[in-house]
């Protein structure tokens, strides 16, 4: 049988009050009490002798203190009390590794978003890349065709200047019977002695063979010069000097040309 | 008033303070704020501080009246520990320790700490020289150590240099003289 006034003698009851026990121990006097109703006078006694003593010759708290509690304690059960708990114990403690966890997220979000924009410019920088390789290769283009263009242009130029000049005469060389849409003209400066020559229609060369020019003076063929075909078909083609002609003709004969023009193989005939 | 309701158990009380009825934190401050009260000043000596660190008490238990259970004991024990551990805290701050460098000593003073006379009112100066005349030198540092001062029976066994299976009974002992002198007893002696 549970003896109660031993229990209450034992002096367990002035260390509870006190707080010198553990919590199993602690849980343990908790049941008796509600069991025993003299254990639970026994330690309201003690705690109202021992606060009596606590607050003896200690001045009373200003009244103050009881609204500034009642205004500051927050009604808000909805709140989790241990979040509560939680956030008065580690509040300084906490809010410095909240600090760095969100700073970390914040970073690596960075860290990911600047990774995007590196690819997408890396990307944008290749297509860049490729315009301007291919820019530079038009630019090359257009720069040999307009060294073209001039050198034509030149060789216009001259051509004209030679057309132009008063001393020069035109021969227009026209097909003989077995060629009849062949023309030939030829550009003579009497003064300057100087031959010029431009193929308007003359079918291309057979293999081996070549056109020749010859100048007609007083009926005698002399050498004016082979023909390139087809490189100078168009512009004016530069000939060898004649001293005189009345007439000029183009032969087709073999590489490199002939002494004596070969008259059954006679394309173009004009005169002055 | 509110605060007259009467809680007809501890549990009823604590279970009122879980459901945040403003009530129950005016009944338990009524109840328990001037002992409270008494072991933060008997530790920092100082009214307008001790007055800070009551409302922290209060408003502590308040915010965490959700993790107490009776493992923690009666919620007077509860209280003075808390208390005990502001005032304690509040004691090794900085500021503190430089404008009361007289304080520093009381973790490990065993001596009771007599209240400055200007606090102090005269009515209540008497009522504590009664017990404390009569209250045997010994008892008193027990209880002080024990009930104020937050010593663990190891600790109160190793500073009174008594044994520690008789730190229990010395207690009980100091307590009853106590209640003797506080005429708490008397109710119980006609009891009994």
């Amino acid at each position: 049988m549970f003896n109660v006034k031993e229990y209450i003698d034992s002096g367990i009851l002035e260390l509870y009050v006190a707080g010198l026990l553990t919590e199993e121990e602690n849980k343990k006097v908790d049941e008796l009490a509600s069991q025993y109703p003299e254990i639970n006078f026994e330690i309201e006694k003690i705690i109202s002798s021992v606060s009596e003593f606590a607050s003896a010759g200690v001045p009373d708290p200003s009244p103050s203190v009881l609204n500034n509690i009642l205004k500051n304690a927050d009604t808000d059960t909805s709140k989790n009390n241990e979040n509560i708990v939680l956030n008065v114990s580690t509040n300084s403690v906490n809010s410095g590794k909240g600090f760095y966890k969100y700073g970390f997220a914040f970073c690596l979000v960075l860290f990911i978003v600047s990774g995007l924009i590196n690819l997408f410019l890396w990307n944008d920088l290749n297509s860049v890349k490729d315009e301007v390789e291919k820019l530079n290769a038009e630019k090359t283009f257009m720069a040999q065709d307009n060294e073209l263009l001039k050198k034509t242009l030149n060789k216009k130029n001259l051509d004209l200047d030679v057309m132009m000049n008063p001393s020069t005469v035109m021969v227009d060389l026209k097909g003989v019977e077995k060629s009849p849409n062949s023309n030939v003209k030829v550009f003579y400066n009497k003064n300057d002695k100087l031959v010029y020559l431009e193929v308007k229609d003359l079918p291309a060369p057979p293999k081996g063979k070549q056109y020749q020019l010859w100048a007609l003076d007083n009926g005698k063929p002399i050498d004016a010069g082979m023909l390139n075909y087809p490189e100078n078909i168009t512009g004016l083609q530069k000939m060898k000097p004649i001293e005189n002609a009345q007439a000029f003709a183009i032969t087709l004969e073999p590489e490199g040309g002939s002494v004596n023009p070969t008259l059954e193989q006679m394309v173009v005939i004009g005169n002055l | 008033m509110a605060a007259d309701i009467l809680y007809n158990s501890e549990f009823d009380l604590v279970n009122a303070l879980k459901r945040k009825e403003k009530t129950a934190l005016e009944y338990l401050y009524k109840n328990y704020s001037k002992a409270v009260f008494g072991i933060i000043f008997k530790i920092l000596n100082s009214k307008e501080l001790s007055e800070e660190i009551l409302q922290d008490v209060f408003l502590k238990v308040w915010n965490n009246i959700s993790t107490y259970d009776s493992s923690k004991g009666r919620l007077y024990t509860w209280l003075v520990r808390i208390a005990q551990n502001l005032s304690i805290d509040t004691l090794r701050t900085k500021d503190f320790k430089k404008n009361n460098p007289k304080n520093l000593d009381f973790i490990n003073d065993v001596s009771y700490n007599e209240p400055s006379s200007d606090e102090v009112n005269p009515v209540e100066l008497e009522g504590l020289s009664n017990y404390i005349n009569k209250l045997d030198e010994k008892q008193r540092i027990l209880i002080d150590l024990a009930y104020f001062k937050g010593f663990s029976q190891k600790e109160i066994s190793d500073d009174l240099e008594i044994p520690i299976g008789t730190v229990k009974t010395r207690l009980r002992n100091a307590i009853l003289m106590l209640r003797k002198l506080t005429g708490k007893e008397f109710n119980t002696e006609l009891n009994n």
